[in-house]
């Protein structure tokens, strides 16, 4: 008997190990530490249930749109060209779908901070009637019916049946695995590559105007800030306000990470700028009236070619491209087996 | 209305060029430009040509023209027949590099495919501005894209024309402001407009 829970004992301390190196392999050497508070969770298994869920329409109430409708991996799990998000029935929401990555060291989700935990955001577009208009009681039903999921989730939690705290869990483990890390900045950061002239000067105008909000290398403090931009009328977006109801708050917004801007446009919280040169001349007006908010900046048109340089630097290719984040394909030659 | 003259010159040396009109008058697209033609405003439009291969189909050939490019002149090499949007061939591959990388703003989805046609706009009335969104695409269910606009005995005049009047109309006539989801609507705006491609 001793002999048995002593086996048990070792067996659950090697699957610990396991799992919670898991992510550490994914850990890039010169991110800080991450802040997601249970990465010892994570688990290979889990990372493709969720990126089945993730990529899967009929959980909305229409079934057509799932979570990749309005985070496209090919668009660094944003809505290119797609000022605010889409939804069921052709709805239209009230923001631009933010990008997904490195979300392991955030802690606010939403442009307004509105969810704390990862593994509760999912509700949030699931249960809205602009984006899945469905229900916690409809995702657990089709997840009930479904002979893949009962494989998956079996596989991914030693066994149990398909329920939506797991689907939760496993929608955040996948999340938790998109991390981008290869750009050409982190080459540089690794000393494998060097900028240009053009790119070196862009970094140092970063660093002295922008960098204090969009902090390296995850360039984003995880934090609220006023953008300066005028209120737009349709919307009437009072950003964090709606969630905190502090006055200091109104029409703050989540500070964006900065990387991988090639795939993510429009800009901004409502998607109001189509180009990254729109972005720079509201944070530097061409007019030179800088009264519109202290954010802004004086820059010439010369360091704002440099500044746009370096932001491309940023852009991860590999990340865009990584075959392990896009639409599971084997899914559609899945013969499902009939489950004990 | 709005018409979009599409001029093949000498299809045996491989170039075509689009040339936007409104009402027949020319006008400049220079990048942020908008397209006004009466009541209606154009601020996108982004469209996908399908040159299919004359016998292979492997030499078919896709070409992205953007309004916001301002870039009307392609070059191709011989085809079969000209198509309105994105084989479901190459949908079914997958995503791809070039005029078909998801960056332009034309992906759609793993279940939809690309999205083949694009227009965004409003039209001005006395309520004030009505914006429109249509997004055409889909490519697995009957009646999807891509939409054939010409095969190639066909193909002998020097310029066609895009009249974008017959969908627009359409679409407003039964209060339809968006479109964003491949199926029945799509497929009956998309018919519209294979209805405004015309010999001009």
């Amino acid at each position: 008997m001793k002999k048995c829970l002593l086996i048990g004992v070792l067996l659950i301390l090697v699957w610990s190990f396991k799992e919670s190196s898991f992510f550490a392999q994914l850990q890039p050497d010169h991110f800080p530490a991450p802040l997601h508070p249970q990465l010892e969770l994570v688990s290979a298994s889990k990372i493709e249930l969720g990126r089945v869920l993730f990529y899967d329409p009929q959980f909305s109430s229409d079934g057509m749109v799932s979570c990749a409708s309005c985070h496209s991996s090919y668009n660094a799990f944003a809505h290119t060209d797609h000022a605010l998000s889409h939804g069921v029935f052709d709805s239209i929401g009230h923001r631009n779908a933010p990008a997904l990555f490195n979300l392991a060291w955030q802690r606010h989700f939403m442009h307004d901070g509105a969810i704390h935990h990862l593994e509760a955001q999912a509700l949030a577009p699931l249960n809205s009637e602009l984006e899945m208009g469905s229900s916690t009681s409809e995702f657990q039903r089709k997840l009930t019916q479904s002979e893949l999921y009962k494989n998956l989730f079996a596989e991914a939690f030693a066994n149990e049946a398909p329920n939506v705290p797991d689907a939760l869990e496993a929608l955040s483990a996948f999340q938790l695995s998109l991390i981008s890390a290869e750009s050409k900045y982190d080459r540089v950061q690794a000393g494998k590559e060097r900028f240009t002239e053009m790119e070196q000067k862009g970094y140092q105008l970063f660093q002295r105007h922008c960098g204090s909000c969009h902090q390296e290398p995850l360039f984003t403090s995880d934090q609220f800030e006023a953008n300066g931009l005028p209120v737009d009328s349709q919307l009437m977006d009072p950003g964090r306000f709606a969630i905190s109801r502090d006055s200091s708050d109104l029409y703050h917004f989540k500070v964006p990470p900065l990387r991988n801007l090639r795939y993510t446009y429009p800009y901004m919280h409502d998607g109001r700028f189509l180009t990254l040169r729109e972005v720079i001349n509201h944070y530097s007006p061409k007019d030179g009236d800088l009264s519109q908010s202290p954010l802004q900046k004086p820059l010439s048109e010369a360091e704002k070619t440099e500044l746009l340089a370096f932001l491309k630097t940023l852009n991860d290719e590999e990340f865009v491209f990584n075959p392990r984040h896009s639409y599971p394909r084997w899914v559609l030659s899945y013969n499902p087996k009939p489950h004990d | 209305m709005l018409l979009l003259s599409l001029s093949a010159i000498g299809q045996a040396s491989g170039h075509i060029s689009l040339r936007p009109l409104i009402e027949g008058k020319s006008i400049d697209t220079i990048h942020g430009n908008l397209l006004e033609a009466g009541h209606c405003k154009i601020e996108k439009l982004s469209f996908y040509i399908y040159f299919e291969g004359k016998e292979d189909v492997q030499a078919s050939e896709v070409a992205l023209f953007q309004l916001s490019e301002g870039q009307w002149a392609r070059s191709y090499s011989s085809y079969g027949s000209l198509k309105l949007g994105v084989d479901s061939n190459l949908n079914l591959l997958g995503v791809h590099k070039g005029d078909l990388d998801p960056v332009h703003g034309m992906y759609w989805s793993w279940q939809s495919g690309y999205i083949h046609f694009k227009l965004e706009g409003s039209w001005s009335g006395e309520g004030g501005l009505q914006p429109f969104v249509y997004h055409i695409g889909g490519f697995n269910t009957k009646g999807s894209g891509p939409y054939t606009l010409r095969k190639i005995e066909e193909i002998n005049q020097a310029t066609f024309a895009l009249d974008l009047a017959p969908a627009l109309n359409w679409a407003k006539a039964r209060n339809i402001d968006r479109i964003m989801s491949p199926g029945e609507k799509a497929n009956a705006f998309a018919a519209e407009l294979v209805k405004g491609f015309s010999d001009l």
